[in-house]
Formats: structure tokens, C-alpha cells, sequence
């Protein structure tokens, strides 16, 4: 068995999976999630298994499709994107099959979760940009069916409907930008060789206007302001195993994503601006939006567009300039937002698990008061989040956040001192929400609340799980630096195939 | 003959696209959805006939998921709302 087979092992593992849970769905009486979740889990500790040996081996490998030409190229960007994708969907795995996410369609939930995985897996092996486009695509279409899974709630529906017009118009936008590069270079798409082909070629027009379109294409999907509007009903309407992994998963690697189509685009266009001023709005305008919130979900899912704008402006950076520590920062982000958005939004689930029976409105703040007494498991896990969003050290949040500052100051002159006060300034800002937060869950107890029950172990073992990495990252950064450094020098230097 | 191709891919996508932004029914948009997409085919097909088969095949295989999908959630939302005008949906803020 040669090396070259296990390039293609997470992706098998994987496709396995949805087809594996699937059968395992139907085969069960009384539509239980524990057979399908449990096959669902293996495939997805098989995925981390043969990412952790493809780790292992020496970098890029290639892997040709069917014999033909190259498919699959795993670089360290590869490694970084499969080994979150894959934590990410055993947590949200584990939550789904403890509560009642999966809503009497076991059968569907865990090959759609197992779908996006592959997805984003997907994403980071793809070897030319009409592949990523396909892989982001698998991503995109099983994140559409997940949103409005609840198909008996009509906002559910409404929000689904939502999501899927507009990515789907977005969707559009990126492969039209994908077939003006194709145009641009005479038909090469693959990424080792696109950097020169587009070299070569003279006139920036339509290339311009081909960045320009994945942008907005893949800016869709990301979240990038003024193209979010989807984003607080998505995330606030679906089941609340598939919010974390939109928050967790999907929107960051649709970033990362358009960061790796990007990479290929010569000096002379300005990627890098165009990048910093979209990062810089999405940031200020959505933690605006989510100041006034006083739902916890909603509250979380707005305060995922800051997010969104911290990574793609630490992009814009590192395009910008060429700085190495700007692309840490933002993939070193991409993995702490992970761990901090899973966190927060299973731990929203498993209250709103405990409360489903209760009588009333249960998602304000005010509704949710004193939680903390008697979900200590569940609230510790949003407070912890809460801080680590927030840029407090030393939790994981801290850290990209700090190397994005250290990027946008090494930008000589005023205009560096003024990009680091627009992330600085933008981690201020974003207490004004957080902190609320933090006053309500432990604020005294209202009568409904009194009398919950204590977080279920089986939901208290994924929030637990994420918590740790949130807080571990934080403590020992350099356990992520290791993953992130290397992927962030593919994303930089481009991913020809260095020999 | 190429520059004719061009000019019609991007009227389709524009075509497309205006459909979904104006269309008030959930159909158009799904009409303007298929167009747009058929803009990028004619694309693909005139940059490099034979070299973009592939692409193309694989292309309208993901419009077809798409547009299914698509489909099943408008399915859903005409039976808990009653309609598909998209301006009649109005429990959650656009």
C-alpha cells in the first residue's frame, strides 16, 4: 500500500459514512439516533485517523483520480482544515445523538452533518479550483437541507428558504468567476499552475473583474457584510447541532476557501485591499448588529459576523503585504473560532434541550436568568466562549486575534497604527454584548429555571470537549501553531508543488 | 464567434440574477437560479469545447441537486404558509 491511496482516506471514510449512517437509519425500528450517530462517529475518527498519518508523511502528496491527471493534492493546509472539520463534526455528532436534533429523521441528519464534513475536507484537498468548487458545493447543498430540518416550524422554513436562494445565487457568482479565470488562462484551473499562467497573461480586466466575482461568490456564503442578511436566521432557526456546525465549520472554511482561490492571483490586483476594507466593515457593522440583541441564540449568531470580518481581514493583510504572522492569525482564528463557537452554540442546545418542556418563551436573556446555578456545565461552557470571543487571554480567542493586530501594525506608518485600532477597537465593542451575557446566566434564578435539571452527561461530554480546546489553545498556542503555521504558508506562498 | 458566446453568458447570468433579486415568487427565483447557471455553461463550453466536458457534466449534475433542493424546501414553505410569494413570508425580519 503505497502512500499515495491514504491521500484519499478521510474523503473515503467519510462518503462511507453518509452512505453507512444512512443504511444504518433505515435499518433501525422506531427511527433511533444511537445506530446511525454511532456509524457516524466511527467514519469520522477514521477521517482524523488517516489525517493524523497523512500528517505524518512528507507534504504535498499528490493523488491522481481514476489514473488521470491530478485530483487530490494534500498540502498542510489540507491537514489543518480536515483535522477541524473532523473534531468539529464528532462534538456536533455526539450532541445530536444525545438530544433530539435529528427529529425523528436520524437517517438524513447524520449523513448531511457527515456531508458537510467531507465538504470542507474536501476543500482543502482539491487540487484545481473547479474541484474546490465541487467540494464546496457538497458543503454548501448539505448545510441547505440542515438549516430548515425542522420542516414542521414555519420559521424554520422561512429561514431555510432564505439561506438557499441566497447562497445559491452566490454559488453562481463564484463558478461564473471560476469559468473568467478558465476564460482568462485558456482552460488551466490547477492551482500549481495557475500562478504563472495568470502571470502571463496580459490584461488585468478580466481577472479583475473574476476576483471580483469570487469574492462576492464565496463572500456569500462566508458572510462577508453587506451579503450576511441570512446569517442570524440560519443559525437562530436550525437545530441547534447544526448551528455549531455552521458557526464552527461551514461559514470559516467558505473564508478559507476563497482565501485558497485567491492565492493563485498575481501582485497587480489588489486582493489584499479589497479584502481589508470588507474584513474592517463586516467586523464593526456586525458587532453593531448584535449590541442590541437580548435573544441568546440570535445574540451568538450575529456576533458570528465580527468573526467572519476578523478572519477575512487578517487575509487582506496578509495579502496585502505579505506578512507571515497576519495568515497565522487568521487561520490561527479559523481553529479557535471553532472550538469557541461549537462551544457556545451545543451549550445553547443543551438549555434549550432542558427547557423545551417548560412553559413560555425561553430564549431571551431575561428568560434565561440565573441558568448558571442550575446548568453549571452548560453556562460555565458559554461563559468560557463568551471571554474567548471576546479577545480576553488567555483563551484561544486571544491569539489570532493578537497576531492579525501584529499583522495590520507591521502596515507601516499611520495606516498600520489605524488598522490595529479597528481590531482592537472592534474586540471592545464586542464586550458590550458579551458581558450581558455573562450578567444574565448567573443573574438570580427566574421560577422556570429554578427548577431544571442538570445538563445530560451525553450533552455535557461535546460542550466539555470544546471547552477544553478553548481553553488549552489558549494556555499552549503553540500546540495550534504547529497545525496552523504550516497551512498558513501553503496560503501564502501559493500552492505549487515544491520538490 | 466567441466574443458572441461571451456576450451571451453574461446576458444570461444578468438575466439570472435580475430574476432572482426581482422575482416575488419562489418559482421565478428558481427559473432565474437555472438561467444563471446556464450563463456559466456557455462559458465553459466556448473557452474550450472539448477540453470542458467534464466541468459541464459535473456542473449541471450540481444544478440538478440544487435546484431539487431548492424545490423541496419551497415545497415545504407552500405547505406551512399557504403561498409562494416570497413577500407574503414575514415571521422572521429579511
Amino acid at each position: 500500500m503505497s502512500g499515495t491511496h491514504l491521500a484519499i482516506a478521510p474523503l473515503i471514510a467519510l462518503f462511507g459514512g453518509v452512505l453507512g449512517a444512512y443504511l444504518a437509519g433505515r435499518s433501525t425500528r422506531g427511527r433511533s439516533a444511537t445506530r446511525p450517530g454511532v456509524v457516524a462517529a466511527l467514519a469520522l475518527v477514521l477521517a482524523l485517523a488517516s489525517t493524523w498519518l497523512l500528517w505524518t508523511r512528507s507534504l504535498p502528496i499528490e493523488y491522481a483520480l481514476f489514473g488521470e491527471g491530478v485530483g487530490v493534492r494534500v498540502t498542510a493546509l489540507s491537514v489543518f482544515l480536515s483535522t477541524i472539520a473532523c473534531m468539529v463534526g464528532l462534538a456536533v455528532t455526539v450532541h445530536a445523538m444525545g438530544s433530539d436534533d435529528s427529529d425523528d429523521a436520524a437517517d438524513l441528519y447524520f449523513p448531511l452533518v457527515l456531508a458537510t464534513v467531507a465538504g470542507v475536507v474536501g476543500i482543502g484537498l482539491s487540487a484545481d479550483l473547479f474541484s474546490l468548487y465541487v467540494f464546496f458545493e457538497v458543503m454548501a447543498v448539505a448545510t441547505y437541507a440542515l438549516v430548515p430540518f425542522a420542516v414542521d416550524r414555519a420559521t424554520a422554513v422561512e429561514a431555510g428558504l432564505k439561506y438557499v436562494i441566497m447562497n445559491a445565487a452566490g454559488s453562481l457568482l463564484a463558478i461564473f468567476g471560476i469559468s473568467l479565470v478558465y476564460a482568462h488562462t485558456g482552460g488551466v484551473l490547477d492551482f500549481a499552475a495557475l500562478s504563472g499562467a495568470l502571470t502571463a497573461t496580459t490584461g488585468p480586466g478580466p481577472l479583475e473583474a473574476a476576483v471580483l466575482f469570487l469574492v462576492v461568490g464565496f463572500g456569500v456564503k462566508a458572510a462577508v457584510v453587506p451579503l450576511h442578511t441570512w446569517l442570524p436566521d440560519a443559525y437562530t432557526e436550525s437545530p441547534a447541532s447544526a448551528s455549531a456546525l455552521l458557526a464552527a465549520l461551514a461559514t470559516p472554511a467558505a473564508i478559507v476557501a476563497m482565501g485558497k482561490a485567491l492565492s493563485v492571483v498575481p501582485d497587480g490586483v489588489s486582493v489584499g485591499l479589497l479584502l481589508l476594507v470588507l474584513g474592517a466593515l463586516t467586523m464593526t457593522v456586525g458587532n453593531f448588529l448584535a449590541l442590541g440583541q437580548r435573544d441568546l441564540k440570535r445574540l451568538l449568531a450575529y456576533s458570528s459576523i465580527p468573526h467572519v470580518g476578523y478572519i477575512v481581514f487578517g487575509l487582506g493583510v496578509g495579502f496585502y503585504g505579505g506578512f507571515d504572522v497576519a495568515f497565522d492569525g487568521a487561520l490561527f482564528h479559523v481553529l479557535a473560532n471553532a472550538f469557541m463557537k461549537g462551544g457556545a452554540f451545543l451549550a445553547v442546545g443543551a438549555i434549550g434541550y432542558r427547557l423545551a418542556g417548560v412553559e413560555g418563551e425561553h430564549r431571551t436573556l431575561d428568560a434565561l436568568a440565573g441558568v448558571g446555578y442550575r446548568m453549571p456545565v452548560a453556562a460555565g461552557a458559554i461563559a468560557v466562549a463568551v471571554l474567548a470571543l471576546a479577545g480576553v487571554p488567555p483563551l484561544a480567542g486571544f491569539w489570532g486575534k493578537l497576531f492579525i493586530v501584529l499583522g495590520s501594525a507591521e502596515v507601516s506608518g499611520a495606516v498600520g497604527v489605524g488598522l490595529a485600532v479597528i481590531v482592537v477597537g472592534n474586540s471592545f465593542l464586542s464586550l458590550g454584548y458579551y458581558l450581558p451575557v455573562l450578567g444574565a446566566l448567573f443573574d438570580s434564578p427566574t421560577d422556570a429555571v429554578s427548577s431544571l435539571d442538570r445538563t445530560p452527561t451525553r450533552l455535557a461530554v461535546p460542550i466539555l470537549a470544546m471547552t477544553a480546546g478553548t481553553i488549552l489553545l489558549g494556555l499552549a498556542p503553540a500546540f495550534g501553531l504547529d497545525l496552523v503555521g504550516p497551512a498558513a504558508d501553503v496560503l501564502q506562498h501559493g500552492l505549487e508543488v515544491t520538490p | 464567434m466567441t466574443a458572441l458566446a461571451y456576450g451571451v453568458a453574461v446576458a444570461l447570468l444578468v438575466l439570472g440574477l435580475a430574476s432572482i433579486v426581482a422575482g416575488r415568487n419562489v418559482v421565478k427565483t428558481l427559473i432565474g437560479v437555472e438561467l444563471a447557471s446556464k450563463g456559466v455553461l456557455v462559458n465553459f463550453v466556448a473557452t474550450d469545447p472539448a477540453g470542458s466536458q467534464g466541468i459541464v457534466v459535473i456542473l449541471i449534475v450540481i444544478d440538478a441537486v440544487v435546484v431539487a433542493v431548492l424545490l423541496g424546501v419551497a415545497v415545504a414553505a407552500y405547505r406551512q404558509y399557504g403561498t409562494l410569494d416570497l413577500d407574503a413570508l414575514g415571521r422572521l425580519t429579511w
